[in-house]
């Protein structure tokens, strides 16, 4: 999985991306895409911050959530909403165009039983990360589920040089075609139970993707009255 | 280019490697974080500047801050670390990213007023109306050096006031070391691997003196951007290499410099115009290569003038090159069509949506 960096490349053309990850993750990212999905409890109403092309958000339906899913890039969503024309007309996928910071305005306070976000931490700087854990727990109800999935640096040492050398290339090549890169996140579970959420957890993954849950302390009535 | 490079800065003297670097290698973008960055001990009523997250950027614009001794918040937008012209030209700094700054920086609960001053080549890609709409805030614009600022902090805030960007020989140089980098990269590692080490590291040398006389020369220059400019100096430095080449001696030799110097002189003639968003456009040949301008390739603005307000001069002073004035009915018209850069600023800050 050493390989998200070279998604910044097929951003470029939203149209390769799915066949992109599929040949970089050698057909697996359809499992990884249900691994996400499934630390999200089913039948929830969901948000799915950065949902790209629609591969989780295929996931989360197929295990009966109602899904809002939001990003920033016009291209992706057109073709999220063409995979998934099916769910959008039966109105159980709204998908609209909006960064991070639009969802303060648009979303209030406890709108969704769980916000999830993948694959979009490593494009943030650390400020934007803070930001979107804090903006999370807002957005979950009290007892909801926040969960962040993620590129990371393996723990191990001897993981993480193998990991360094495979995506060296990758990140070189994506850098000197984009100008952009992504960077592996360090300290997920820390950011999240940073951001006031508790029980957080990592819910599984591999050595450098890590899929890490958090729930939103739930308030006693008389708390809330 | 990033405003205030006109003299030696305080954020130089403070970093000189890191400025170095960043000089070499100015066609990369240099993030820092996004946010809140205080001088001083601002209060309530403290003004709040943005800009953008180019590191070299920062680095101006903080010194300048410092060196003015106010107190005050800078709001440094995500723009993906490139710098404030490129990035709004570009559209990687327009409303979403000012709202963003705001956002991310909590500037909403730090000061009373809601009044942002924006760098003015920021003016391609933010809608003022839009950033009020979406978050209260109203954006005033500054000067385009930010070594103006202090003055028209005295003189002139908050007001919009005429402002046309200048490339001064000292600016010039600066971009000529930057763009260098691509036409002695390309053409130096070919030489060094057909003619050896010292050839290459010659292309090398000679792509930079190249590139900094061409940086000199170009407001002089009869030729037009692109092709026209391209194709002589490939001629000249070809026909010279291959002199030069022979000189040394050997067939082999002539043939290598002349294949040398003609690859040097295109691409410098062909990469140095994109060097700003000033030509772009015109130069039109490696519009590709670039990110998408938010202006289509040569645009002209047009003036709607049924629905321009008469003598509202808001398009005239914003464009960086004065190529708008207002004519004997007070309605804008284009006067300079050879001086406009297609940087869009005029269509993005009409209040009417008279000029596409």
């Amino acid at each position: 999985m050493s390989s998200f960096v070279f998604m910044k490349l097929l951003e470029t053309r939203a149209s390769r991306y799915d066949l992109g990850m599929r040949m970089l993750s050698r057909g697996r990212i359809e499992a990884v895409y249900r691994e996400v999905a499934a630390a999200v409890p089913a039948g929830s109403t969901v948000l799915d911050v950065g949902c790209g092309t629609g591969g989780v958000t295929a996931a989360l339906l197929d295990r009966g959530c109602t899904v809002t899913g939001v990003d920033r890039s016009q291209q992706m969503l057109a073709i999220a909403a063409e995979k998934l024309a099916e769910p959008v007309a039966d109105g159980r996928l709204r998908l609209r165009r909006l960064n991070l910071v639009q969802l303060t305005r648009e979303f209030a306070e406890g709108s969704f039983d769980a916000v999830l976000c993948c694959l979009v931490f490593s494009e943030l700087s650390r400020t934007e990360q803070r930001y979107a854990v804090t903006e999370f727990h807002r957005l979950v109800r009290p007892g909801g589920t926040v969960v962040v999935a993620d590129e990371v640096v393996p723990a191990s040492a001897a993981a993480r040089f193998g990991y360094r050398l495979g995506r060296a290339p990758l990140a070189t090549l994506t850098y000197l075609l984009t100008q952009t890169t992504t960077h592996p996140v360090g300290g997920l579970p820390e950011a999240l139970a940073s951001g006031g959420l508790q029980d957080v957890a990592t819910a599984g993954g591999t050595s450098s993707f890590q899929i890490v849950s958090g729930r939103k302390p739930a308030c006693r009535p008389a708390a809330r009255a | 280019m990033p405003a205030g490079s006109t003299r030696l800065s305080a954020a130089v003297r403070d970093a000189p490697v890191r400025s170095a670097v960043q000089l070499l290698f100015r066609s990369f973008p240099f993030a820092v974080e996004p946010g809140l960055r205080v001088f001083g001990n601002p209060g309530r009523s403290a003004p709040v500047f943005v800009t953008c997250n180019f590191d070299h950027t920062v680095r101006l614009v903080s010194a300048v801050l410092r060196d003015m001794g106010i107190d005050c918040y800078l709001l440094v937008a995500p723009t993906g670390g490139v710098n404030v012209w490129c990035a709004s030209a570009g559209g990687h700094f327009g409303t979403d990213e000012v709202e963003a700054a705001i956002r991310l920086s909590g500037i909403d609960d730090l000061v009373d007023h809601h009044r942002l001053v924006l760098p003015r080549l920021a003016s391609p890609g933010v809608d003022p109306r839009e950033v009020r709409s979406r978050t209260g805030w109203r954006v005033v614009f500054g000067p385009i050096d930010v070594a103006d600022l202090p003055r028209w902090m005295d003189e002139s805030f908050p007001r919009l006031v005429a402002d046309v960007v200048e490339f001064p020989a000292r600016t010039r140089i600066e971009m000529g070391l930057g763009a260098a980098l691509w036409p002695a990269g390309l053409v130096g590692i070919p030489a060094a691997l057909v003619g050896g080490l010292w050839t290459g590291l010659a292309s090398v040398l000679l792509g930079y003196l190249v590139s900094v006389l061409f940086a000199l020369a170009y407001p002089y220059l009869p030729a037009k951007p692109g092709l026209p400019q391209a194709v002589p100096l490939a001629v000249a430095l070809g026909v010279a290499g291959a002199v030069g080449g022979a000189v040394a001696g050997g067939t082999f030799q002539t043939v290598l410099w002349a294949a040398i110097g003609a690859a040097m002189g295109g691409l410098v003639a062909l990469d140095f115009p994109s060097w700003s968003p000033t030509d772009v456009c015109k130069q039109q040949l490696l519009c590709f290569l670039y990110p998408a301008t938010l202006a289509p390739a040569g645009f002209l603005p047009t003036v709607d003038r049924p629905a321009c307000i008469d003598g509202c001069d808001i398009c005239v002073k914003v464009c960086p090159k004065g190529a708008l004035q207002l004519d004997a009915l007070s309605k804008a018209t284009l006067t300079d069509p050879d001086g406009c850069i297609s940087c869009y600023a005029c269509v993005q800050q009409c209040p009417v949506d008279a000029i596409s």
